[in-house]
């Protein structure tokens, strides 16, 4: 295997093809770095210091950070078995459940903030039962989290079903036919076995979820997470006031998203 | 101790039809047929991967057919080994124990033992996917038996391991079974069915086509299909000697000396002799042919070929020849006749 990556790639070397999809590579990665990297430098040190220190922001972002990491969690934790059984089960319209889940990709998320406000506002059905247990969605946590799976989701739905996808079921089969119960099966076999492959999705659904802007702000402008405090900075005060808690912000992102990562990659190798 | 009676199953455009058998306490039953012959579907339904439309399957006295797979206590080794790539070789001989709630203590002392049965000891922290296919089946066995099954279910478990690897199961399987296990092994090898079965099934689209001890089924198969399946219908008990003769060696079957090539040490095991490559004469050939037998024809039958005749020369043969030869020697029960084979003709095998 290795011999014929070697050999394939002494072949293309020096070639036009390879020198033409290197620059292109080139292009794609600039376009992705240059604004973040234009965006981190432009406040400077004492722009993200100053943001930091800013009470607002700060709290902002911890709202965030913990809207979606539970979001993630409670989501995940019925969507992860929803996944098992659309990967086990074979009946006609599998495929448009399928499509169903990715609609929240695919529409514009303000959309997708109308289309949540239409059930849970305050005249719907839900809204009412939801007030009864004394539960508001409108310009609170509850509406953030609500607006935050609901794009989020399909993430964490299509990562956990390829992984049970992939994994044979008759690995199953083998721990049932030793004595397992079906729920010993399902989380001492099934779940370890795609833990990769779940895991990667709760950093895509997480990561999803804590940049969302679109549906939260129709649903939820106040209290402010972070994407529509940087909005709300730059709608009052102008670019140079959004930038330094957007670079904050972004860096947070990252360093959150990088560990998640290798998180999950020590994870998995520990396993392998 | 294994009871199926009427047993139907419907999948797809397939159908198990009215399977009936039964094994006993003990058993090492192999049933053939070739894939598509619905043998596979016969282990599942015995482990409840699958329900059966309609019939019952009784194990140890107690009607399982509606029980949950969990409960069934027929463990089943898998053609490839499916051991549980997150745990250690340990974790996955130990998981019917832990999932059983039985203490880490007794896990603990049944593991050890397991390993030391199936020569794993060394191997016990490993992760599987660094086992070798041998160690893997082995492991895979080992796990098997931590249930404490009443059946062992072999699904064509020899099939993706090299030849010297599947001689070191081979006697695996066979110590298990000396020990009391109760094996139902399928197989599409009708040399592995001779060398293991102590009964022998065979299969054809659906329908077991033929139950009983391997001489009864492979002498008289019930259809041109079994016939066919089972290859060769020459097979003997034999000794192979130590002697040589001019570089062969010598086999006795019975008390017929014969000659064949073999590099095995001298001991017991089967001699098959390939009924296509015997000929027939009248008086004694003078030809190469190194193993030459006198004897009388014992029974004729047509075949659509010619001729299948059996020969009594110390051994049963069996032996075909066209119809023209058969005239033209002017053969009938009782004619005196030679018949002769090459070395190649005759294979000697250890069971």
């Amino acid at each position: 295997m290795h011999t014929k990556n070697h050999l394939y790639c002494m072949v293309t070397k020096y070639s036009w093809l390879r020198l033409v999809f290197i620059f292109f590579s080139g292009i794609v990665l600039l376009f992705v770095l240059a604004p973040l990297l234009r965006l981190l430098l432009a406040p400077g040190l004492s722009g993200l210091i100053e943001a930091a220190l800013d009470q607002q922001v700060s709290q902002s972002i911890f709202r965030t950070l913990g809207i979606a990491m539970s979001t993630t969690l409670v989501a995940g934790f019925i969507t992860v078995p929803f996944a098992w059984l659309m990967a086990r089960s074979r009946f006609r319209f599998k495929s448009v459940i399928n499509a169903i889940i990715d609609l929240p990709v695919m529409i514009p998320h303000s959309a997708a903030g109308i289309a949540l406000l239409g059930i849970i506002n305050r005249e719907s059905v839900i809204g009412q039962w939801a007030s009864s247990l004394g539960i508001s969605f409108i310009d609170q946590p509850a509406g953030i989290a609500i607006a935050m799976a609901f794009v989020s989701l399909p993430f964490l739905y299509n990562a956990s079903r390829d992984a049970f996808e992939a994994q044979s079921g008759v690995y199953e089969k083998a721990a049932l036919n030793l004595g397992a119960s079906q729920w010993q099966t399902f989380y001492l076999i099934s779940l370890p076995m795609a833990a990769k492959g779940i895991l990667s999705g709760y950093v895509m659904m997480f990561g999803r979820a804590m940049s969302e802007f679109g549906a939260i702000v129709i649903i939820a402008y106040h209290p402010m997470v972070t994407p529509v405090m940087i909005f709300d900075r730059f709608n009052a005060f102008g670019l140079k006031s959004a930038q330094g808690i957007a670079a904050l912000f972004v860096l947070i992102s990252l360093i959150v998203f990088i560990s998640l990562r290798l998180l999950a990659k020590r994870q998995s190798d520990a396993r392998n | 101790m294994l009871e199926i009676k009427g047993l139907h199953k419907k999948l797809g455009s397939f159908e198990l039809q009215a399977v009936d058998l039964s094994i006993k306490q003990g058993d090492y039953c192999v049933l053939l047929g070739p894939s598509g012959s619905g043998k596979s579907l016969l282990l599942e339904l015995i482990c409840g991967f699958q329900q059966a439309d309609q019939g019952e399957i009784w194990l140890d006295g107690k009607n399982i057919s509606q029980l949950a797979a969990q409960k069934r206590r027929a463990s089943m080794v898998f053609q490839k080994p499916v051991l549980f790539p997150h745990l250690s070789v340990s974790a996955n001989i130990a998981f019917a124990m832990r999932v059983n709630k039985i203490s880490t203590k007794k896990i603990n002392i049944q593991v050890n033992a397991l390993a030391q049965q199936f020569q794993l000891t060394q191997l016990l922290n490993r992760k599987t996917g660094q086992l070798s296919g041998g160690e893997a089946q082995r492991v895979m066995l080992a796990r098997a038996l931590a249930a404490e099954p009443s059946l062992l279910l072999l699904d064509e478990p020899l099939s993706s391991l090299d030849v010297l690897l599947r001689h070191d199961l081979r006697k695996l399987l066979k110590e298990l079974n000396q020990r009391g296990t109760t094996i139902l092994h399928v197989t599409h090898d009708y040399e592995e069915a001779l060398r293991m079965a102590k009964t022998i099934g065979i299969m054809q689209l659906g329908k077991l086509i033929q139950w009983g001890n391997p001489h009864e089924v492979f002498r008289n198969p019930a259809s041109a299909f079994a016939a066919e399946l089972s290859g060769l219908k020459n097979f003997f008990d034999a000794e192979l000697l130590s002697e040589t003769k001019n570089g062969l060696r010598k086999v006795m079957v019975k008390n017929v000396l014969l000659f064949t090539q073999s590099k095995l040490d001298a001991g017991f095991g089967k001699l098959v002799i390939d009924e296509k490559q015997l000929i027939i004469s009248k008086s004694l050939p003078q030809s190469s042919a190194q193993n030459i037998l006198h004897g009388s024809i014992k029974q004729i039958q047509k075949t659509p070929y010619g001729f299948e005749i059996e020969v009594a020369c110390g051994i049963d043969l069996i032996a075909y020849i066209t119809e023209v030869s058969f005239e033209k020697m002017n053969l009938a029960i009782g004619s005196e006749i030679f018949i002769s084979f090459k070395i190649a003709a005759a294979r000697f095998f250890t069971t």
